[in-house]
């Protein structure tokens, strides 16, 4: 080189320089190691909050699970009680149904007594059927053995004629009568599937 | 973000500051790996007075140029006029460096009448014939120049690491971009508005050094300005200068000679003058130089010594140039090794 560098820039302004340099440098990164530490607690936060949910779904997962096997232990059982009453139910049968008193009671009838009308109630306490029979009979004697007849059946109890009067039928004078008893109602169990109606004790 | 890029990363360009007479100058260049200079950024502005402290409003439009090129951050190498400075050639007994340090600080101090706690003052040794005796170039200048160019540089956002005179910086991008300027006598002329500096070269030594004072702004534009009278007693007097002729800068090279013939012998005439500054494109001038002073006058064309989207308009670039040539040399050397 012809001439060597002739530097004129004093010491104390080098030093200035450089310290302004310095502290453009250190406040850069002063603001990038800020950013780059909100960034990653930021993004830290964010997966220790996602861990925690999913860690909060297992923990109630976990939790959950028991009740769901003794729920579904639950059930087996009542499904189990329910197959078993089911089964009970199916070998629960009445002793006796309406339609076996009617035809009982029709297979009992003299020859010279009719009905002219027949209710039957079915009451819970006591189980039982109450049954009332209207109807005419040609002599008392008649109405007596249709008494007897029904008297004689185990299945029905009290038999009572609770009226009886003479009328007039057709033309002809008769003895108008009514008649009450009542069936219990007895509930026997049987095998299911091989129940049978009980015939109140006519057969 | 370009601001933090800067700071934060290796600078690859190299950035001058160049507070010229007539204009603040800066320039932003890289070196390609076939040695060419391209220009990244180029800009000036109206001139800043550096004995006081810069205008605020000069100050923005400073930093606004700086910021809109990117350049925040940034080291800078700063030059500043010539005419700030005072130069002048001293011997002295030859004595060690600090010794030689003191004695030049003391001669300087002596020569210019200076206030030693007012000044910078700066020395190179030069060849000297005498034995026994060591040649110095003793430059000075006020430490609120100094102080006012620091202050404006980094206010606009660039961080000074140098700052140097601008026709010795101008030689050094001389230096770089002339062939030939190590060998011979070669004579270099760097003319700035205010002041004229010869600097005298043998073998790439440096001999000799002339500041010479003279408004050779108005010498120039003498065709815009002829009339103005230039009243500073330190400078030459100028010859008339209405007519547009190239004897108008007979001041210049009369005074060119008159140092020549100082320093040189017949046989060690240079064989040619480089020039540079604003006037530097002006043919007459190389033509009066050659006429007057018997050698071929050459511009330096520091217009032309980057390579830039646009071409540089005035040859005033050579001091900012060679400011920066000062980084590209080291960053070339680094790459180098």
């Amino acid at each position: 080189m012809i001439l060597p560098v002739m530097d004129f820039l004093p010491s104390e302004s080098r030093r200035a320089v450089n310290a302004v340099r310095a502290k453009r440098r250190i406040a850069l990164l002063g603001v990038l190691l800020l950013v780059f530490t909100v960034g990653v607690s930021v993004h830290s936060w964010n997966i220790a909050r996602k861990a925690d949910a999913d860690r909060a779904v297992g923990a109630m997962l976990v939790a959950n699970a028991p009740g769901v096997d003794e729920l579904m232990d639950g059930l087996a059982k009542e499904q189990a009680i329910l197959s078993r009453a089911l089964r009970v139910t199916d070998g629960l049968m009445p002793a006796i149904s309406a339609s076996s008193v009617v035809a009982t009671i029709t297979n009992m009838l003299p020859d010279h007594v009719t009905l002219t009308g027949m209710r039957i109630e079915t009451s819970d306490t006591p189980k039982q059927m109450m049954v009332v029979l209207n109807g005419v009979a040609a002599a008392n004697t008649d109405l007596a053995d249709f008494e007897h007849k029904l008297a004689a059946a185990s299945a029905f109890r009290g038999v009572t004629i609770s009226e009886s009067k003479v009328g007039e039928f057709m033309g002809k004078r008769v003895e108008e009568f009514t008649v009450s008893f009542h069936v219990p109602l007895c509930v026997q169990v049987c095998k299911p599937g091989t129940m049978h109606v009980a015939q109140g004790g006519v057969n | 973000m370009r601001h933090f890029q800067n700071i934060l990363t290796k600078q690859t360009m190299a950035i001058a500051v160049d507070f010229a007479a007539d204009a603040l100058r800066c320039i932003a260049v890289e070196r390609a790996a076939d040695g060419t200079w391209t220009r990244r950024v180029a800009f000036e502005l109206p001139a800043a007075p550096l004995d006081r402290s810069m205008d605020d409003s000069a100050l923005r439009e400073f930093s606004a140029k700086v910021a809109e090129a990117g350049l925040n951050g940034c080291r800078c190498r700063v030059t500043i006029a010539s005419h700030l400075f005072r130069m002048d050639m001293a011997q002295l007994p030859t004595m060690n460096e600090q010794e030689l340090a003191a004695s030049a600080r003391f001669e300087a101090i002596d020569r210019f009448g200076v206030n030693a706690a007012d000044v910078m003052i700066q020395h190179a040794s030069l060849p000297c014939k005498t034995p026994g005796r060591c040649a110095l170039l003793l430059l000075a200048v006020p430490l609120l120049i100094i102080r006012n160019a620091t202050q404006a540089v980094m206010a606009a956002g660039l961080s000074p690491c140098s700052i140097e005179n601008a026709a010795c910086a101008a030689l050094h991008g001389a230096e770089l971009r002339h062939d030939g300027l190590n060998n011979g006598t070669i004579a270099f002329m760097h003319i700035e508005p205010q002041q004229a500096v010869l600097l005298l070269m043998k073998d790439g030594q440096l001999q000799f050094v002339r500041a010479m004072q003279g408004d050779w702004a108005m010498v120039a534009n003498a065709q815009e300005s002829s009339g103005n009278q230039n009243t500073n007693s330190n400078s030459i007097a100028l010859e008339p200068i209405q007519s547009d002729s190239a004897w108008r800068w007979s001041s210049l090279a009369e005074e060119t000679l008159r140092c020549l013939r100082q320093v040189c012998e017949e046989s060690s005439w240079p064989t040619r003058m480089v020039v540079s500054g604003a006037p530097s494109s002006d043919r007459e001038l190389l033509d009066t130089l050659k006429g007057v002073c018997g050698m071929d006058s050459t511009s330096v064309d520091s217009a032309g010594w980057s390579t830039g989207n646009e071409k540089l308009k005035s040859d005033t670039w050579a001091a900012a140039l060679g400011a920066a040539s000062l980084d590209m040399q080291n960053k070339s050397t680094q790459r180098a090794a």
